[in-house]
C-alpha cells in the first residue's frame, strides 16, 4: 500500500495534534516509560549543539 | 553503533502518527524522507510499536497494521536497551542527528543531555527541519555529485 493510500484512508478520520500528543502521552506513561527523555548510560554534558542539515 | 550522519533522522511516536493521520508539519517533514532515498529514517521497535499503537487508537487496527507494513520499509531498524526513550535512544544507537518531535520537554537541555557526547543530535519541531531542510548543502555533505533532486515520489 503507497504511502497516498494510506493519507486518504486517515483523512477519514478527524484526529488533531493533540489528540496524537495525548495519546502518545498516555500510552507511555502507561507503559511506565518515564517520558523524561534519559538513555540509559549516559553521561552527557552541558555544552549545546544545534548542528544539522540545515548548515 | 551506527555513525552519525546529519542524513540519518528519527522522528518521534508523535510525528510519525501526526504525519499519518494530521498531515502538516509532521507530513512536509517526513516528505523530505520519502522524497531523497539517501535521506534515512531511523527507528526502533518500540519507537514504531508506539506510533502503531496511537493509529490503532485513534483510527483503526487496520490502517495501523497497514502503516506498519510500509513505515517498515521505509526505515533503518535499531535496537536499544528496554526503558530509554525510544526517539532519543534511536538516535544514539542510530547516528541520526535530527530528532524530530513535538514534545517541548524532549527539546529541553535536559533531554539533549542525554545524548550529546555520543552523537551530535539535533532535536527540534517538524516544522522547523521541513523549512530548513536543505536537501542540496545536504546531499553535498554525505554524497559524491551533484544534487540530483528528489529521487523519490514521497507518495509512493
Amino acid at each position: 500500500m503507497s504511502w497516498g493510500d494510506l493519507f486518504d484512508r486517515a483523512a477519514e478520520y478527524d484526529v488533531t495534534l493533540d489528540d496524537v500528543q495525548t495519546a502518545v502521552s498516555r500510552r507511555r506513561s502507561g507503559d511506565g516509560g518515564d517520558g523524561d527523555g534519559a538513555t540509559s548510560g549516559d553521561a552527557g554534558d552541558d555544552e549545546a549543539d544545534d548542528g544539522g542539515a540545515e548548515s | 553503533m551506527t555513525d552519525a550522519s546529519p542524513a540519518r533522522v528519527v522522528a518521534d511516536a508523535d510525528v510519525l502518527a501526526a504525519d499519518l493521520l494530521v498531515g502538516g508539519a509532521a507530513r512536509d517533514a517526513l516528505d523530505h524522507v520519502r522524497a531523497h532515498s539517501w535521506v534515512t529514517l531511523v527507528a526502533s521497535e518500540p519507537l514504531l510499536d508506539d506510533a502503531e499503537a496511537v493509529v490503532a487508537e485513534l483510527a483503526d487496527d487496520d490502517l495501523a497494521a497497514d502503516w506498519r507494513e510500509r513505515v517498515e520499509a521505509l526505515r533503518d531498524p535499531v535496537d536499544h536497551p528496554d526503558g530509554d526513550h525510544p526517539a532519543l535512544a534511536s538516535a544514539l544507537h542510530g547516528g541520526a542527528m535530527h530528532v524530530l518531535t513535538f514534545e517541548e520537554g524532549l527539546q529541553s537541555a535536559a533531554a539533549g543531555a542525554a545524548i550529546r557526547g555520543r552523537v551530535e543530535t539535533s532535536v527540534k519541531q517538524p516544522r522547523a527541519f521541513a523549512t530548513l531542510f536543505d536537501p542540496e548543502s545536504l546531499y553535498g555533505a554525505v554524497e559524491d555529485g551533484e544534487y540530483p533532486g528528489p529521487d523519490r515520489d514521497p507518495r509512493a
